[in-house]
């Protein structure tokens, strides 16, 4: 068992100590990298590519060309002192990353062994036993590294570390039945309640993710339904209707978190070279988010709260 | 935590060790039967800065501190951090000397009659509480800007001795431009690991320098006739106060800017979240020293709105060796606020070191500092 988890590896983008808002207490999140869905309101937009891709911190810069000395493919150039970088030439080989003194050259994800990821989750496990808490698997969508998945859970349970996984659902059956008996709670996406709408705001439909719902919901999994909600695009009052039916519906949903658009995410997608699709979007405010709070408990739905 | 850790360091029995109390600030000392004035003030990052520098203060250019050699001539970092902490036993030593005569020199000219007939012993020997009258005479030194100087050590042995990015006469450059004309090699600098992270490394070579300077502090005691003799990592707002005629430093720190305070990272350097900070601070023997404060600033939706996780926090936090923290509870921007509107927040209290105080209260270079503190 321990030499899996010395051979498992996985590609993450980040590790979050003290996170209070990714399951019950205070949690470490390790966040996958790779997801198969393109959410219009993304927040973590370097989490979807499944490799190694370059952040540019462009505010660090200082235009010193340690980067265009280091590249062997001409994708950094410096120009009047400023730096232009050209993802179209990039391999993505990292010498820019280790030349820049600075941190404006960055390697978003990294290729870690389950070892590495529970050195650092066992470091705050005083902390999980004082609050509850644990460890949360994100992403990305966690699913799509299913072995490493299954084993850095079976980690955790080894030294008794509680687990989360947060999953949009868009995963075989298979990923699902071979982690359920070692996930304490999935945190479970509900984003559109019409095929054609999901299919819009996400570029999937939704017919394999609710039935990988139904199927945790019938086995008896724990699952929390986190529904982020974007102004004018998915808080229409059919989607809270079909929010607190689902609700209704499965006894094995503990809780409905609403999750509020927010749109501090802009510089991410600039840093990784995207398109941010909702830039003028602004965040959603108390006001806003009251009033969804306020038509998830009119449809019936008391599990709601904000989270 | 602090009992076990005050037998060991005070070398008095655990029922005596019960009855360990703070002086004043952060300092331990035995209730009626110890006295543990912190009498003494080490800035540990000048230290540092006088060893670079060949017995010379980068700030004021006169001679301090001894001579040990030329930064250049030190091959290895090991060489160099032996040349430090010689350059801070030997202020230590001063410092004990110094101490031991107060004591000897007080006891003479005044015997504290009151005072003798609230601490044990004084009656029963017969002698007034300096001359020989309270149980245990000991003192305590303060230390300023001690993770200044560790996360400038590592600096130094990152960029110097193991990458090699600069030389020794590079990296003097730098600090004795004050980083003027040198923004990049100091942003290089900064970026290197910081002590408050639960960095592996940063945070050994807090533990490291700080357990040597207090072993060494600690075993001094018997040589200068005091019963105990301890660094604290107890600051006032003097660590900012002791930055001002500070030289720059290899962490990246401009002259005159703030040190570190106690035990806590460089303001603003921890940025890894709240349990790392906790683990980082927890690290540290504590019986090498009497006392450490560890301030951890709060914003009122953490602990307010949640207060199951704040007190979660604290316990594992002692749980792992933590012994003490003071929590400052404000929203960002408050302080901003109360900077520029002092009458509108006369109420407004804030922990600064080993103590608390109306913010609007403050000298300006200390309210900048308690507002750079990481939020959390």
């Amino acid at each position: 068992m321990a030499k899996d988890f010395d051979n498992t590896s996985g590609m993450i983008f980040d590790i979050q100590r003290c996170s209070l808002h990714d399951g019950p207490g205070i949690r470490t999140t390790v966040f996958f990298k790779g997801c198969p869905l393109r959410c219009l309101w993304c927040h973590n937009p370097e989490s979807v590519r499944p490799d190694r891709e370059i952040a540019f911190y462009q505010e660090f810069c200082v235009g010193c060309g340690a980067c265009a000395a280091a590249c062997p493919h001409r994708a950094h150039r410096i120009e009047n002192g400023s730096h232009f970088f050209d993802r179209a030439f990039c391999e993505v080989c990292g010498r820019c990353v280790e030349a820049c003194s600075f941190g404006a050259m960055r390697m978003t994800g990294r290729q870690c062994t389950v070892k590495e990821i529970m050195d650092e989750v066992r470091q705050d496990v005083a902390y999980y036993r004082q609050s509850g808490g644990g460890l949360t698997v994100s992403g990305g969508e966690p699913l799509l590294q299913p072995e490493f998945l299954k084993v850095l859970l079976e980690a955790a349970k080894a030294e008794g570390v509680n687990t989360c996984v947060e999953t949009g659902g868009f995963a075989p059956r298979q990923a699902f039945e071979a982690i359920l008996p070692l996930v304490d709670l999935f945190l479970f996406d509900y984003k559109a309640a019409r095929p054609d709408k999901h299919r819009e705001f996400t570029g999937a439909d939704n017919e394999l993710i609710l039935s990988n719902l139904d199927f945790l919901c019938r086995s008896r999994a724990a699952v929390r339904l986190r529904c982020p909600l974007v102004p004018g695009i998915n808080d229409s009052p059919e989607h809270f209707r079909a929010i607190a039916e689902i609700a209704g519906k499965y006894p094995a949903v503990e809780r409905v978190e609403l999750l509020a658009y927010h749109n501090t995410a802009g510089h991410k997608y600039a840093r990784h070279g995207y398109r941010n699709p909702l830039p003028d979007l602004p965040s959603a405010g108390e006001e806003i988010k009251n009033r969804w709070l306020e038509s998830a408990k009119n449809c019936g739905c008391e599990k709601a709260s904000l989270g | 935590m602090n009992i076990p850790a005050v037998a060991k360091g005070f070398g008095v029995p655990d029922d005596e060790a019960q009855q360990y109390m703070m002086y004043g600030c952060g300092e331990y000392v035995i209730d009626r039967k110890s006295i543990g004035s912190p009498d003494g003030a080490l800035n540990v990052a000048k230290a540092l800065d006088v060893t670079l520098r060949n017995g010379v203060d980068g700030f004021t250019g006169e001679k301090m501190g001894m001579a040990l050699g030329e930064f250049a001539g030190f091959r290895t970092f090991e060489e160099l951090l032996a040349a430090f902490l010689k350059q801070v036993h030997n202020e230590i030593e001063l410092l004990a000397e110094v101490q031991a005569s107060i004591y000897r020199d007080t006891a003479r000219d005044a015997a504290f009659p009151f005072l003798s007939l609230l601490y044990d012993d004084c009656i029963a020997r017969g002698k007034p509480l300096l001359a020989g009258g309270v149980k245990y005479c000991g003192g305590t030194l303060e230390s300023f800007g001690n993770n200044t100087a560790a996360d400038s050590l590592l600096a130094i042995k990152i960029a110097v001795y193991d990458k090699k990015l600069m030389t020794p006469g590079e990296l003097l450059a730098c600090l004795s431009a004050n980083y003027e004309g040198f923004e990049r090699q100091r942003r290089m600098l900064r970026a290197l690991p910081k002590y408050g992270n639960d960095d592996a490394q940063a945070d050994e070579m807090s533990v490291r320098i700080n357990t040597e300077m207090c072993r060494f502090c600690r075993d001094q005691a018997g040589r200068f006739g005091l019963d105990n003799f301890m660094i604290v990592l107890v600051n006032n707002g003097d660590s900012v106060l002791f930055g001002r005629t500070t030289a720059a430093t290899a962490d990246g720190r401009k002259a005159g800017e703030p040190l570190s305070n106690g035990n806590q990272p460089s303001a603003g350097s921890d940025n890894r979240g709240l349990t790392a900070l906790l683990n980082s601070m927890a690290k540290l023997d504590p019986s090498v020293h009497a006392g450490a404060t560890h301030n951890v600033k709060m914003s009122r939706q953490m602990f307010l709105a949640r207060r199951p996780e704040t007190i979660a926090l604290l316990k594992g936090y002692f749980a792992r060796g933590g012994t003490q923290a003071m929590i400052t509870v404000t929203d960002r921007g408050e302080l901003e606020r109360a900077m520029a509107n002092p009458e509108n927040y006369a109420n407004l209290i804030v922990r600064v070191g080993g103590y608390s105080e109306r913010f609007v209260n403050l000298p300006k270079d200390i309210q900048a500092e308690v507002i750079r503190r990481t939020l959390y």
